[in-house]
């Protein structure tokens, strides 16, 4: 029947009758009647595709499964979307599809951390230098991260993705280092006229405060200690947290004008009801919990309390330990205590701790510095008993070892044993003291105030509680997690927004499936969604990264450790922080929640990657960021040709389409190009149609926007989008735009059919630069691979003047024929105007040709060098040159026992033109022709001897497939192997600046000249990045660049 | 004569007899096989093994002779028997000589053409007897064949018109010309049950009819010459060979579905048979028998020919046809059908280089001759590629029904001395194995699907006891996997994963878990994929997991090539019994892995041994001896 006749069908989906136009097909059908059929590739309104197989159904009658968006509809079909067998093979599709998938979507880090830092954009401001703006993200959620970056726990770093290839990234010292390097501002919100008042100042109170602040409101903090700070001021010591570094993280808070009451304890001079009535607003308690459960065992009146002896060290009293020490508990204050008591002169301190090395309640970094400073442990042991000598000082703890049976831990028979100690400290647990205020708050069975667990709202009005009273002893991130959520509700109250309804939201939307909660983030509102603890679901899947080591933190002398209170971890310098967040795998989803891969990989519960075992091929391409607003990352790809058939169908340019076959295929533009270049208008609809976040819209980091000449392709669109004629079209760039069409359009001084190799970077190079000028040029070329090929004898492939020298002497042969020339022209017998260019390769350039080179180039010829740099003698058998980088093998710089490749680096050469002193001396690289024929133009325009070295890519030398040669150039200019710049005048100017430095490592591995470099020692791979780092910091600084 | 089966019962008839008498010259022909001439295999394995020189010592042998004008050379297309090449047949008695020199040529000339003898020493022999074999109808390759669509093939000189036409040329084309009823061609292809010799068995007649049925601006007939299996080569030759038995019945075709324009779709990689098409388009153009008005009947069809780039998935009728239309070649759900929006989205008819060849022969003899040979759902004969480890590799037609020993056993001579029949994998790459135990299983449609293989396009590759069929199911899947077009997931990454399965097994790191997922991988690429690339190709992992398990078992379990074929499992060391230290491994090793003074016992490094075979290749003595497992491989090197 033809899709035209206009008649209705009836069938049955699902159980369900449903009628529908004929001609249509089962997926429009099932779609219209609200039964949703999972399709990756269909685009509705467009022409079936047919290729995703995750649109199976089961038609009655048909053996085989279907797919219904190629499957039309038939009166009386019977049709089942999702039974078992379905199920099953969608399941095996989608493991498909996320075994070749080789991104993540979301970040866990920042998940995992309490107060949600949006950690992956701090360290990618870490890694691009701008500490202060690092630092500003992280104080967006985490006021002190001077702080916090010294005592946390870290529960960002266990998850990180990073610890899947190496070690996760040192995600706390980073925001420490952000902290330390860039001074915290608080500035207060327009005043709201509202007061509030902050019990305690500890992490919760000053967090509080702090969000308090911010929102306009006037803060006056309470608390019982003679400075603000809390637990991290009095348990805290000052190797771990120096006060210098508290002070100067709370200072913001008083200069923004919050107020700091001390020495007055809730109860007793100030109460709830008082502080109300003295015209409070609202009042937040973050009172903690400092109440020590009182040791029960035997002797325990001659134990020291861990917190009395920290907070003395803390205020500079005298403490005396005796010469053995023995620790109860294995806490952070237990560890904190003992290391104390080493810095107080005790020979042997143990720590008797009631778990197992790996899961002490410290954890494992404080365990390191315990040990590191000589410290023992009895680990799974009871303290049963102090024994006391005669004066009732501790001679000794009695315990036993304990042994987990199973379910429940208990005391081994028969293993009591004595641990000597003349000094007992205890640090076993802490709890809140509320019982003893007197306050008509509503206290749990553990003696915590009870409060929302979002809002921090109590049972009595206006007040609000959150941190260690609320929660128990638990770290201080936590507690200035719960500060900060309580100072958002308490701003949203005195707003009026009812709370109750709030909180009603989000219990009920915590208690949702996650791909709801995906869903309904957006209708919980700004307060809700940063309130909301949406657990995150993590699709895993395939890395292809190389390792790379990460940074240790710097550390005080072992033996100046236990001698001095000052600070142990020192703390990365900026370099070393940069360094640590470039290994950052950004594993964050620019689609997240918006990606149909993931919904349906959590509908069907498939978040481990079991298809694709190791060594297993995976996609592993960079991300293409050339296009102002659309950003192509095609590890996300999952090739449903949606793009493809938007673009071209739709939109009409036909940007995409498929490229390689089988798993290589991918979606790219003609020639692999820029998006912009290949006809793209800037719609969009590929964005739009892109079931994943392979291609995304751009976020905007910048305010306002300036053109670089040097990526503009005066492709016009700007102008024509911009909605706001903010874009001014000034005719330069479309003269420019002419100019470049009409010289394309003109044909090439270098005809076809020479004999140079597939894949040969120099012909391009020497058409691009022969595209410089329309004049008659006459080129003298050194002998070489470009001579031998292209003049071989009759033929030649130069339609211009053409001579060939010896391999020394192109730019003296050169001089020579334009002295000729200016002797002519001077005699009136030429009135041509010429233009001279001297081919050379490495050899006739960097090495043998240099003196002739620099001879003709002092001697100030009217004329042009380019060397085609190919980075070794290729046409005689790849023979090192002055051009080869360090680690390359040629034939004459082997790899074998001895070395590893070459062993110099690459002479610069462009540097020894500069100093010449010519008026102009460029760097280029045939993947960028504009750049290329610009700075061709620039130099023949020059009166005087000019310079370009251009790479050119040699795939028999560099061992690499002639295929790549484009992509290799692009490579060496994005790793700032090969900057593009010029100099005029002796004025650098950096012509094109990557947005992102490219590791070298991907762009060696693709040529087998490097391949050696990657089995044996790293040191030779090291110091070519090293040297590539120099040389790339120099040259920014002779360009006036900040790097 | 040319025009045996058109009758003076109309006008029409006779003006299309009269047409087709006229378009025959027969001063252009080379004679028939009754006459003085030399055969001369010019297909493109006796090309390859220097042909070329032959026919110039035949010439210059009967030229010395003073024979030139009395004697005619033929140059024809491939005779089958390429194992034997270069052949010559000297007619009229029809002496065989195969894999001759230009020095044999002298001695043949005066021998069998100048006098009537044969020269024995140089005429094949029975590989079973040893007995030598004088006359080509004798020899059991050819006796016990049976050929249709290959009649004349090996006989014509491919690149003449008139000899084609002196065989009854392009009269099947007369006589529906005549008839003038396009419907009862049709009917008379259904009745014959002829199926699509492509792969997929499609019944031809029924595929017209459809077409014919279909409304549309025009219709357009395409002939996939596509062929792309590995080891599969009849469609290259019959277009090599016989280039006008395709046209003409493409012809037909073009009638009973009323096209008017038609394409040939060629690999690139077959340009004899491009340039053979081409030579024989112009010359039937130049007769009158194609582009317009042909035979003065007013009705007008040509062709043209289209080459493809090399991908093996335009050999699918859908992306075939995407790539005509100068589009990506990926195929498309067949729920649109080519029949009803085909090329340009017009209904078109597509069938395969043999399917159309055997056309001609249907309408001249008959349907019901046709259908009389073959089995009860497959009628007529099939060709066959026969290759691998058999005695006479070529090409075989036979009656479907043949089992698989006549083909691999009577006509193609068995396996090579010493060596045992392993398996045969039919249908190209992503047809299946079958073993020694189904020899006699009839070959036909059905049949071959049954147990897991399929007809395909008829590609019979044969291997011995040295093919480890692992690695010989790896072969094929990387074939598959990296020709797979990449559209849907299923074959994209489906095979990919299957492949790296098979990588790890064959490098000793598989698991017997392995083989399940391999299993499991196999039933998820075959349901879900879009087209029937991936639709089969796992099938040589399945039939070799049914019929060869314990092969993988082998690997997975013990980390034993059975076959001594995967490297990563297998050691070369030397016999300390037959090596006589001659020193002729230790200059062949590539990697210089072998150790040792002459007449000493030479010694290989496992460190620097590459498996490469090498040694034991050019060792005379039998002194290299190959191990495999657990503990050939845990000595020496790590995996």
């Amino acid at each position: 029947m033809s899709p035209l006749t206009k008649t209705t069908v009836k069938l049955t989906i699902d159980g369900k009758q449903v009628t529908a136009k004929s001609g249509g097909t089962v997926l429009s059908a099932a779609r219209a009647a609200g039964i949703d059929i999972p399709a990756l590739c269909h685009t509705e309104g467009m022409a079936a595709w047919g290729a995703c197989r995750l649109c199976l159904i089961e038609v009655k009658g048909l053996s085989k499964l279907q797919a219904a968006c190629t499957t039309w509809v038939a009166d009386g079909m019977v049709v089942k979307t999702s039974t078992a067998k379905i199920r099953a093979r969608r399941e095996s599709y989608l493991k498909m599809y996320l075994s070749d998938h080789n991104a993540y979507c979301e970040a866990p880090c920042s998940w995992a951390c309490p107060t949600h830092i949006d950690i992956p954009a701090y360290l990618e401001l870490v890694a691009a230098g701008e500490m202060a703006g690092a630092a500003a993200v992280v104080r967006d959620e985490l006021p002190f991260p001077g702080i916090l970056g010294r005592v946390c726990p870290r529960y960002c770093e266990p998850v990180c993705r990073r610890g899947e290839v190496d070690d996760p990234i040192a995600i706390c010292a980073l925001h420490r280092a952000a902290g330390d390097h860039a001074p915290a501002t608080l500035v207060a919100g327009a005043p709201t006229g509202k007061r509030i008042a902050v019990i305690g100042a500890g992490p919760a109170g000053l967090s509080c405060a702090w969000f308090l602040t911010r929102a306009g409101h006037q803060v006056t903090i309470y608390d019982t200690n003679d400075k603000p700070g809390g637990m991290l001021r009095y348990s805290i010591p000052e190797f771990r947290l120096p006060e210098k570094t508290l002070d100067r993280e709370l200072e913001p808070l008083w200069q923004a004008g919050v107020r700091f009451i001390d020495n007055i304890a809730l109860g007793d001079e100030v109460t709830l009801e008082g502080l109300l009535a003295a015209g409070f607003d609202a009042i937040f308690v973050g009172v903690g919990a400092w109440q020590t459960a009182k040791s029960r065992i035997p002797g325990s009146e001659a134990v020291i309390e861990s917190l009395d002896l920290l907070r003395s060290v803390r205020e500079g009293k005298k403490v005396r330990v005796a010469d053995s020490v023995a620790v109860i508990g294995d806490g952070p204050a237990a560890l904190d205590a003992a290391r104390a008591a080493r810095r107080l002169g005790a020979a042997k301190v143990t720590v008797l701790a009631r778990h197992d090395v790996a899961n002490i309640e410290a954890g494992a970094r404080e365990l390191t510095a315990a040990l590191d400073e000589g410290i023992e442990f009895e680990f799974m042991v009871e303290a049963k008993r102090v024994k006391l000598a005669r004066g009732g000082k501790p001679a000794a703890v009695e315990c036993a070892r304990l042994a987990h049976d199973g379910r429940k831990v208990r005391e081994i028979k028969g293993s009591r044993f004595d641990t000597e100690a003349k000094t007992v400290i205890s640090a076993v647990a802490y709890v809140p003291n509320l019982g003893d205020s007197g306050e008509e708050v509503t206290l749990s069975a553990w003696n915590t105030l009870e409060a929302n667990y979002f809002t921090g709202r109590t049972t009595t009005t206006r007040v609000f509680a959150a941190g260690d009273a609320v929660t128990g002893a638990k770290s201080a991130i936590h507690a200035v997690a719960g500060g900060k959520r309580a100072a958002l509700a308490i701003d949203a109250s005195l707003r009026g927004v009812d709370l109750a309804e709030v909180e009603a939201k989000l219990a009920l939307y915590s208690g949702l499936p996650y791909l709801d909660q995906l869903r309904d983030a957006a209708q919980l509102g700004p307060l809700g969604e940063r309130l909301a603890e949406r657990f995150p679901v993590w699709l895993k899947m395939g890395i292809a990264e190389e390792p790379k080591k990460r940074a240790t933190m710097p550390q005080l002398a072992k033996a100046k450790r236990t001698a001095v209170f000052d600070e142990v971890e020192r703390g990365l310098g900026p370099a070393a922080a940069r360094a640590e967040a470039e290994r950052c795998l950004k594993c964050v989803c620019p689609s997240l929640g918006d990606c149909d891969l993931q919904k349906l990989g959590v509908e069907y519960d498939i978040t481990e990657n079991d298809l694709v075992a190791p060594g297993g091929r995976v996609r592993d391409v960079a991300v293409a960021h050339e296009h102002p607003f659309i950003q192509r990352d095609m590890n996300r790809c999952i090739a449903c040709g949606r793009c493809v058939r938007v673009c071209r169908d739709v939109a009409g340019p036909a940007c995409y389409d498929f490229t390689g076959r089988g798993f290589t295929i991918e979606v790219d533009t003609p020639y692999g190009e820029a998006l912009q270049l290949a006809d793209c208008i800037t719609c969009g609809r590929c964005v739009t149609a892109c079931p994943t976040g392979a291609l995304t819209f751009n976020q905007r980091a910048l305010q306002s926007y300036r053109v670089d000449e040097s990526r503009c392709v005066m492709c016009h669109q700007c102008v024509d989008v911009c909605p706001v004629d903010a874009v001014v079209d000034t005719n330069v760039y479309e003269n420019a735009r002419q100019k470049w069409l009409e010289l394309v359009a003109q044909g090439s001084k270098l005809a076809g059919g020479h004999r140079m190799c597939a894949g040969c970077g120099a012909p391009i190079v020497v058409r691009q630069v022969l595209m410089g000028t329309s004049d008659p040029v006459v080129v003298a070329a050194a002998t070489g691979c470009l001579e031998v090929s292209t003049t071989i004898y009759p033929y030649t492939s130069w339609t211009g003047s053409y001579i060939h020298t010896a391999f020394e002497n192109a730019a003296a042969t050169l001089s020579g024929v334009e002295t000729a020339y200016r002797s002519l022209k001077k005699q009136g017998k030429l009135d041509e105007n010429v233009k001279f260019i001297a081919f050379g390769g490495d050899g006739g350039t960097y090495d043998i040709g240099l003196q002739s080179l620099s001879g003709a180039m002092e001697r100030g010829h009217h004329m042009l060098y380019v060397c085609y740099d190919n980075g070794a003698y290729m046409n005689t058998g790849f023979q090192r040159s002055g051009a080869t980088p360090i680690g390359a093998w040629t034939t004459t710089s082997p790899v074998g026992k001895e070395q590893s490749g070459k062993i110099q680096n690459r002479k610069n050469l462009t540097d020894i033109m500069i100093a010449h002193g010519l008026k102009y001396v460029a760097q280029a690289s045939p993947h960028d022709p504009r750049d290329l024929v610009r700075k061709a133009a620039k130099a023949l325009a020059t009166d005087g001897p000019t310079f370009l070295n251009i790479l050119s890519p040699c795939p028999r030398g560099w061992r690499s497939d002639g295929a790549e040669t484009i992509e290799l150039a692009r490579g060496a200019v994005n790793t700032c192997y090969w900057p593009l710049f010029e100099v005029e005048d002796g004025e650098y100017r950096l012509t094109y600046k990557p947005r992102e430095k490219a590791p070298l490592v991907p762009w060696l591995k693709k040529q087998g000249r490097f391949a050696h470099l990657f089995k044996g020692d790293p040191g030779t791979l090291e110091s070519l990045q090293a040297w590539v780092d120099d040389e790339w910091r120099k040259l920014l600084k002779k360009c006036g660049d900040v790097e | 004569m040319a025009a045996r089966n058109t009758s003076a019962a109309s006008p029409r008839a006779a003006r299309i007899d009269k047409a087709l008498r006229a378009a025959f010259r027969p001063q252009n022909t080379t004679g028939g096989e009754d006459t003085l001439k030399i055969r001369i295999c010019a297909g493109t394995t006796c090309n390859a093994s220097g042909r070329q020189a032959l026919t110039d010592a035949v010439r210059k042998s009967l030229d010395a002779r003073g024979l030139t004008d009395k004697v005619t050379v033929v140059e024809t297309g491939c005779h089958g028997l390429c194992q034997e090449g270069p052949i010559v047949v000297v007619h009229p008695r029809g002496v065989f000589y195969p894999r001759l020199k230009p020095r044999d040529i002298d001695a043949i000339v005066e021998t069998s053409v100048v006098g009537d003898g044969v020269v024995d020493k140089l005429l094949y022999r029975d590989p079973a007897s040893g007995a030598s074999v004088a006359l080509e109808k004798d020899i059991p390759f050819y006796a016990r064949q049976t050929r249709v669509a290959r009649a004349i093939n090996g006989f014509i000189d491919p690149t003449s018109i008139d000899d084609y036409l002196a065989r009854g040329g392009y009269s099947a084309l007369a006589k529906v010309l005549a008839a003038a009823d396009p419907v009862a061609v049709i009917d008379e292809i259904e009745l014959s049950g002829l199926r699509g010799r492509g792969g997929a068995g499609f019944p031809t007649g029924k595929k017209w009819r459809y077409c014919r049925d279909n409304p549309g601006d025009k219709h357009y007939i395409i002939c996939n010459g596509d062929e792309g299996d590995p080891g599969a080569f009849m469609d290259r030759a019959v277009l090599e060979d016989n280039p006008h038995s395709v046209i003409e019945g493409m012809l037909i075709a073009a009638f009973a579905i009323d096209a008017d324009e038609g394409y040939i779709y060629v690999r690139h990689e077959y340009p004899l048979a491009v340039a053979r098409l081409r030579h024989a388009l112009a010359e039937a153009r130049d007769r009158g028998l194609l582009g317009a008005d042909i035979f003065g009947t007013g009705w007008s069809f040509d062709l043209r020919i289209n080459q493809g780039a090399g991908a093996f998935v335009c050999g699918e009728s859908t992306a075939l046809t995407a790539s005509i239309e100068g589009h990506r070649g990926m195929p498309r759900g067949k729920h649109i059908r080519t029949v009803a929006h085909g090329l340009w989205q017009q209904p078109t008819s597509l069938n395969n280089v043999e399917t159309y060849a055997t056309v001609p022969w249907i309408v001249n003899h008959g349907a019901k001759a046709f259908a009389a040979m073959g089995t009860d759902t497959s009628k007529g004969t099939k060709i066959f590629s026969l290759t691998g480890k058999v005695r006479n590799s070529g090409l075989v037609e036979v009656p479907m029904g043949a089992s698989l020993r006549e083909v691999i056993f009577e006509i193609g001579g068995g396996m090579l001395p010493g060596r045992e029949f392993k398996a045969v994998q039919l249908g190209g790459p992503s047809g299946g194995c079958l073993p020694a135990d189904l020899l006699d299983t009839p070959i036909d449609f059905e049949n071959l699907t049954a147990y897991g293989s399929m007809m395909g396009s008829g590609g019979m590759v044969v291997v011995d006891d040295t093919t480890c069929m692992v690695d010989f199911a790896k072969y094929f899947l990387k074939f598959t996997a990296d020709e797979s077009c990449g559209k849907c997931v299923p074959c994209r990454v489906g095979t990919q994963r299957m492949l790296e399965i098979l990588e790890r097994i064959t490098a000793g790191r598989g698991t017997l878990d392995d083989l399940d997922r391999l299993e499991q991988l196999s039933d998820d690429v075959i349901e879900g994929s879009l087209c029937q690339l991936g639709g089969s190709a796992p099938n040589p992992v399945l039939t070799t997991l049914r019929y060869f398990r314990d092969e993988y078992v082998a690997h997975v379990v013990d980390g034993r090539c059975p076959a001594k074929v995967c490297r990563p499992l297998i050691r070369y060391t030397v016999s300390k019994i037959n090596c006589n230290g001659c020193h002729a491994c230790f200059d062949a090793c590539p990697t210089n892995a072998v150790s040792g003074g002459r007449k000493q016992l030479h010694k290989i490094d496992q460190k620097l041994c590459i498996q490469c075979d090498t040694c034991r290749q050019v060792c005379n003595f039998d002194a290299i001896d190959v191990d495999t497992g657990v503990l050939a491989v845990a000595e020496g090197r790590s995996r």
